[in-house]
């Protein structure tokens, strides 16, 4: 099925790597959340786990639905990945340089992991947007 | 009367052709009105954003309520505010240019579509549209705007044979 799309080795490693990091997101967050949860939280944690919990909402969905989009409609695929990445790259902007007073993560071993990959994941991204862009495309 | 129909369809013709012609001057498609009422519109809310940002900035806003602006959403307002402004910018000169244009249009999607969720989640507590007239107003039409987002990068035409 995803022959037809003659992408490189280079996507797909990326594409794993943008998985992997979100399955480990939703497992740190929704698998074994430990003290993430905690309802004693103040209000800056209560702030990030909000905005946490509508995140992880949107990235399921886009887990689910990306390979469907990639195979059945890589014109459109490239628009998708564009817009994932601009809203992952927003994020990280906006947590670090603009809800820095609102939002606080609370601290902990995977979670600080969970930060650290980051930049990964998003250079991931823009990688498999490049390609999309540039390189792929369908095999008539 | 036969001769004046045929008058009219060679000038029909000739009309057809020459916005033929006009469409691919300097190699770039002409864009539907669609499009141009859109951008319109964009700059304007975009615009009037900034310009709420300023009155608000400068004290000139009398709200009834305006504690929500001590939380902290002033100066997220301030950079969104000059963020987006860069960003209309940007946005213009992809449009002249012709280059990029859709891209740009889905990133300013989605950006404004995560400030919005963020302003409702982080500030859904100070929500009360009588208390803050001019500031409802502007999010209660943020989802038109976006639906001006996304129809923008639809009817937009990369190439000449688009138009």
């Amino acid at each position: 099925m995803f022959k037809s799309l003659q992408l490189s080795k280079a996507f797909w490693i990326a594409i794993s790597i943008v998985y992997s990091y979100c399955l480990f997101v939703l497992y740190v967050f929704l698998i074994s959340p430990g003290d993430v949860f905690n309802l004693e939280i103040a209000t800056q944690y209560y702030f990030a786990i909000k905005l946490t919990t509508v995140r992880l909402v949107v990235i399921v969905f886009g887990l689910i639905a990306y390979p469907v989009i990639l195979s059945r409609f890589l014109k459109y695929a490239k628009y998708v990945t564009v817009a994932l990445t601009a809203w992952a790259f927003i994020m990280y902007v906006e947590d670090y340089f603009i809800l820095y007073s609102m939002i606080e993560y609370p601290e902990g071993s995977s979670i600080d992991v969970v930060h650290l990959l980051r930049p990964i994941f998003i250079i991931s991204l823009i990688w498999m947007c490049f390609e999309l862009i540039f390189i792929a495309q369908p095999r008539e | 009367m036969s001769q004046k129909k045929i008058i009219n369809i060679e000038i029909g013709l000739l009309l057809r052709d020459a916005s033929n012609v006009l469409s691919k001057v300097k190699d770039r498609p002409v864009q539907s009105l669609t499009f141009k009422v859109l951008l319109g519109v964009i700059n304007l809310y975009i615009l009037m954003g900034f310009l709420l940002y300023l009155l608000v900035k400068g004290n000139l806003v009398e709200g009834i309520n305006t504690d929500f602006l001590d939380q902290g959403y002033l100066s997220i307002l301030n950079t969104r505010a000059t963020v987006v402004l860069v960003f209309l910018m940007i946005m213009n000169i992809s449009a002249y240019y012709n280059y990029g244009f859709k891209y740009l249009s889905t990133i300013l999607f989605i950006y404004m579509l995560n400030s919005a969720i963020d302003i409702a989640i982080l500030f859904s507590d100070f929500s009360k549209i009588a208390e803050r007239p001019y500031f409802s107003v502007f999010q209660l039409s943020r989802p038109l705007f976006l639906i001006c987002l996304i129809w923008i990068a639809i009817v937009h035409k990369d190439q000449i044979k688009d138009a």
